[in-house]
């Protein structure tokens, strides 16, 4: 894992992790880490340095688990959810995981905001995601094949019943423990783990059905 | 934790079931912690899915990033709450907040004189406009939050109010500069001098005429803008006109 320095306006330094290798944070594992309590104190006190560092940290989670639980408004939703989260950071107390959590948690309550509203609304068409335009990277095809990926993943979770796709994001992207889980969803943490044993369950279904991976039993 | 039961007839005839998956198991693929090879030949695609799911950031899901930290900057983690009472929060705050508002409207009085010492008069007559004829007379419609490229531009900028117009700051930026000043005012209440930046002050003292008469300007400012507001809410800049105060802070938020 890489640190990064980023110099606050105050002019001490954050030092912020930038995220492993090949994943995004995995359950339990702190990502903003050690200056986890000067980082939210700094957004607080209205830093952009520090907000930065969280933006950028759950910013891209928050995209996909709202990809999947508000289809067709992650931005949107993401957008107001960050707005909830400006305002609260002053009275926030707690770890990083708690952070995260609560993060989540109002994601999820504006997520179910908008489907209440997409409900009551349904003539209006349900915009279409579309993929925005990649950043010019060395690779450009590598990149797109990467994205490609993380979008067939998350169509395929998608197709899910909606509490396990969600318990599954909120544990493997997110990286929430299940006690976090638990409270980002209401539901006890035994629930929360039979809703990701079945959603393992049936995405491997889907995928034996799909593609026999070679050794398994065809269906 | 009480899940061990409630899986039990899940985890039930591993033998039997070529989706049979212990908990362990079910841990690790969660933690992301399984690699696919190891992965039990029915988990092994799985695997991978959560692994792409879990991939790290791209550049596309960061592209927001200007406009986020713009609207951050605008709004402030201390920005008007519509009704809530607030709690006491230290000055710092008001005055970091006066600052950002401090280079912006400093940037759109520069722009607009192109020489300091008229700034004074500039705002004078800015406040006199929308405090005599109407709030509403620099500014036909709402002000449009700022757009990440003027803020990028102008909030970081901690430049010297003489050095001259700053490229980005149109005169447009002028329309809510009345605005800020009552932010300025409250930091100046909330902190005094000593816990002001100093451009912020300066550009205080200039828009009321002389450090000596920031009491009175503030005060004839807040009569002018109060609006019967309570005087102790320092983040309220007036009312809806400057960058401070977009849609949807009232919303309010429970979850906490």
């Amino acid at each position: 894992m890489g640190l990064s320095i980023r110099r606050s306006v105050h002019g001490q330094p954050v030092v912020a992790a930038v995220p492993a290798h090949g994943r995004l944070p995995a359950a339990g594992r702190a990502m903003i880490g050690a200056s986890f309590h000067q980082v939210v104190a700094g957004a607080a006190a209205g830093d952009e340095g520090c907000f930065a560092v969280i933006w950028r940290e759950l910013q891209p989670a928050l995209l996909r688990y709202l990809r999947v639980v508000a289809r067709g408004a992650a931005e949107d939703v993401a957008s107001e959810t960050w707005v909830d989260v400006v305002q609260g950071l002053g009275h926030f107390h707690g770890d990083e995981q708690g952070f995260r959590a609560w993060v989540f948690t109002i994601a999820r309550h504006r997520a179910l905001d908008w489907q209440r509203h997409a409900a009551r609304n349904q003539a209006t068409p349900m915009p279409v995601e579309l993929l925005a335009d990649l950043a010019a990277g060395d690779d450009p095809a590598a990149a797109a094949l990467e994205t490609l990926a993380t979008e067939a993943a998350l169509e395929l979770l998608s197709d899910l019943p909606r509490a396990q796709a969600e318990v599954l994001l909120l544990r493997v992207v997110v990286g929430l423990d299940v006690g976090a889980v638990a409270s980002v969803v209401g539901k006890r943490p035994g629930a929360v783990r039979v809703l990701a044993h079945r959603g393992l369950r049936r995405l491997a279904e889907r995928l034996g059905a799909e593609a026999p991976v070679p050794g398994g039993v065809t269906p | 934790m009480s899940g061990g039961d409630a899986l039990g007839d899940e985890m039930d005839a591993p033998d039997r079931d070529p989706l049979a998956l212990d908990q362990g198991t079910a841990d690790r693929l969660l933690a992301g912690t399984l690699d696919p090879a190891d992965a039990p030949p029915a988990y092994a695609g799985v695997a991978e899915v959560l692994a792409a799911a879990a991939a790290p950031p791209r550049a596309d899901e960061l592209a927001g990033e200007a406009e986020a930290l713009a609207r951050f900057a605008a709004r402030g983690p201390a920005a008007p709450s519509g009704g809530r009472t607030r709690r006491r929060r230290t000055a710092r705050v008001a005055v970091a907040t006066a600052a950002v508002l401090a280079v912006l409207s400093i940037s759109g009085a520069v722009a607009a004189s192109d020489v300091l010492p008229q700034t004074g008069a500039w705002l004078g007559r800015a406040v006199d406009s929308m405090v005599g004829s109407g709030r509403n007379a620099n500014t036909p419609t709402a002000v449009t939050p700022p757009t990440a490229s003027t803020t990028a531009a102008s909030v970081p900028s901690r430049r010297e109010p003489g050095r001259g117009p700053i490229p980005s700051a149109t005169t447009g930026r002028g329309n809510g500069a009345a605005t800020p000043q009552a932010g300025l005012c409250t930091a100046w209440r909330a902190g005094k001098p000593k816990n002001m930046d100093a451009a912020a002050f300066q550009a205080l003292a200039a828009a009321a005429g002389g450090a000596d008469n920031i009491p009175a300007y503030c005060n004839a400012l807040q009569t002018g803008n109060g609006n019967g507001k309570r005087d102790d809410r320092p983040e309220n800049p007036g009312k809806g006109q400057g960058p401070g105060n977009q849609p949807g802070q009232e919303r309010q938020h429970g979850e906490n």
